[in-house]
């Protein structure tokens, strides 16, 4: 019923600055995404998007208001709790890609998977089949460090998909890219919306992008505007 | 995830290889330190048990006579009671062409009873030709050598041996010359008191020389736990002689070799310790060199445990792998240093326990901050800044 769906409520992030005053990275935030949504935050540098993302990615707790992942309200979870639902729900795409550097694609890919507790010969196959999915199945053995960045950035799609979540969370995920690579990976994360289903945040700078996406949230201040 | 901690460690190899040196040297030396207490122990008590069970009994009079010795004999915990007089016989010792060298080895007849002739190096000796000493050879001029000395004096079963006796006619010295049968020749053993060994009956020899006083005797125990006690019933029961044993020196230098293997292995254990501190200090590096990595394994959802374990594992890996180095190095003094010296290290089962224990103790306890500042790192944090 509520699978994929990301609903906030109130939502504010503070953080105390000196010893009174208080600053509001994000305030009274409310936001409903459905299932199989594709939709695009926007804003200026310092506008709260990425503490957003951090907020409905459980990585950080809310000051005040809620987040519902799939109906379930996150912000009342311990963090080992919060830290399963990052790896059993959540697809996480960084700007930054954040491979393991020491470690091949393939094991990148598999690591999720390691962290889930699967059989090796179940990550053995989903592995194959993520790396054909972003179109680097012959790459699986290169150390991440050998790969390019628009390659790296598939990899990190791949194990962002490593555990089958419903919902990816990208976090200007076309940041560090050339134009065409990043087209690339905004057509894959189109592609994985549409064929897939999968309930997929973008946030992003580039106009272009958004224009891709069907909803477009615009922050500004710490609020939705 | 023990593959993602032994990559860690083989991400970084020199790093890691001096750091499992420093573990290994000091778990080295407290194998080495500690194989060698034991070695020099167990010598030690070799030594001791030779001496430990012997009481000396010696004449507050003019000598022993045959009747204290009965006495002592009766006495409950002893053994056996030997007279050992010595008496070196000029004449063949100073005999340049039997010494074959410029080296004066002497030899010295034990003039004992053959009933006795197995307690005079506390070991039974075994005749490889000939026979040993009898009851009937007491008053006869026979003579049970060793293998060292049958060498020197170029003697053969059937041989004779010479005895030069000394005594004085008013200023005149007189020397009168024995000749002792040699009717066996004892089994060398590689042990310098038997193969020494010049046994003659005791009776023979006090016919020979009747002004030789046996001034004292020797008293075996049967237990070196009674010796004490027999040293006591001695002194009070048997009049003219004073007994004592080396029972309370034995176990005060038994005392010191504990107290030096304790100082030695808190040195070595001191050595161990500075290692741990090097191991911590890596761990410490490696998580502040690998703070995204750990953000971004927590923000995939690694658990706070799985973190914790991971640079846990690590350290208690490299802590194990400088117990192996140390196991490598413990053996030099063994199997090179000390090939030579009159003991030999033993690397005893208990000695390696605890020292592995004391491995996987110090890199538990060198992982623990570490990982317990891996496992409170916030993602968020780590993530913001490249």
């Amino acid at each position: 019923m509520s699978e994929g769906t990301i609903v906030t409520e109130k939502l504010s992030k503070g953080y105390n600055i000196g010893k009174r005053s208080e600053f509001y990275a994000l305030k009274d935030v409310d936001m409903r995404v459905e299932k199989g949504e594709l939709v695009a935050i926007t804003g200026p540098s310092g506008s709260g998007k990425s503490t957003l993302l951090n907020l409905i990615s459980c990585l950080d707790t809310p000051t005040t208001g809620r987040v519902f992942l799939e109906g379930v309200d996150v912000g009342k979870l311990s963090e080992g709790q919060r830290a399963r639902i990052r790896r059993e729900k959540i697809g996480f795409v960084f700007q930054q890609f954040n491979l393991m550097k020491s470690m091949t694609a393939y094991e990148n890919v598999e690591l999720p998977m390691k962290l889930l507790g699967l059989h090796n010969k179940e990550r053995h196959e989903r592995v194959k089949n993520l790396l054909e999915t972003v179109g680097l199945e012959n790459k699986g053995n290169n150390k991440a460090n050998e790969l390019s960045g628009g390659e790296q950035q598939r990899i990190a799609i791949a194990r962002s998909l490593a555990n089958q979540p419903k919902i990816i969370l990208a976090d200007e995920p076309t940041g560090n890219l050339d134009k065409k690579s990043g087209e690339n990976i905004i057509n894959l994360l189109l592609y994985l919306n549409k064929k897939e289903n999968k309930t997929i945040v973008i946030i992003t700078h580039d106009p272009g992008i958004a224009t891709k996406c069907l909803r477009v949230i615009r922050i500004e201040d710490g609020r939705i505007i | 995830m023990l593959e993602l901690a032994l990559k860690n460690i083989l991400r970084y190899k020199v790093r890691s290889l001096l750091t499992i040196a420093g573990i290994g040297i000091g778990i080295g030396l407290i194998i080495a330190l500690g194989s060698i207490g034991a070695g020099i122990s167990l010598e030690a008590g070799k030594v001791a048990k030779d001496f430990a069970g012997v009481i000396h009994v010696t004449s507050l009079e003019s000598n022993i006579s045959q009747e204290t010795i009965e006495k002592i004999k009766k006495i409950g915990g002893v053994q056996y009671v030997i007279a050992i007089p010595a008496y070196y016989s000029s004449g063949a010792n100073s005999d340049p062409e039997a010494a074959g060298s410029s080296t004066q080895t002497v030899f010295s007849f034990n003039a004992i009873d053959p009933k006795d002739q197995d307690y005079v190096v506390k070991k039974e000796v075994k005749a490889k030709r000939g026979r040993k000493l009898i009851e009937s050879d007491n008053g006869e001029e026979v003579a049970l050598v060793g293998s060292d000395a049958a060498k020197y004096y170029h003697l053969g079963l059937g041989g004779s041996m010479p005895y030069y006796s000394l005594s004085y006619e008013g200023d005149t010295p007189i020397e009168t010359e024995y000749d002792f049968t040699v009717v066996g020749i004892i089994e060398a053993t590689g042990d310098y008191k038997t193969d020494s060994l010049i046994l003659v009956p005791l009776s023979t020899m006090q016919t020979i020389e009747p002004d030789q006083a046996i001034t004292e005797v020797i008293v075996g125990a049967t237990d070196i736990k009674n010796v004490e006690k027999v040293t006591a019933d001695i002194n009070k029961k048997v009049a003219g002689v004073s007994a004592s044993d080396d029972i309370g020196s034995i176990r005060e230098s038994e005392k010191y070799l504990g107290q030096i293997n304790q100082a030695i292995m808190f040195l070595g254990i001191i050595s161990a310790l500075s290692g741990a501190l090097g191991l911590a200090n890596t761990m410490v590096m490696s998580v502040m060199e690998r703070r995204r990595e750990i953000g971004v394994l927590k923000a995939l959802g690694a658990a706070n445990s799985t973190v914790l374990a991971q640079v846990m594992e690590e350290s208690a890996i490299l802590s194990i792998l400088g117990w192996v180095l140390g196991f490598g190095l413990g053996w030099i003094p063994k199997l090179f240093v000390l090939r030579y010296a009159h003991f030999d290290p033993i690397i005893t089962p208990d000695l390696l326990m605890i020292t592995f224990g004391l491995a996987l103790t110090i890199g538990i306890f060198a992982g623990i901050y570490p990982a317990w500042k891996a496992a409170k790192l916030d993602p968020v944090e780590v993530l913001k800044y490249e």
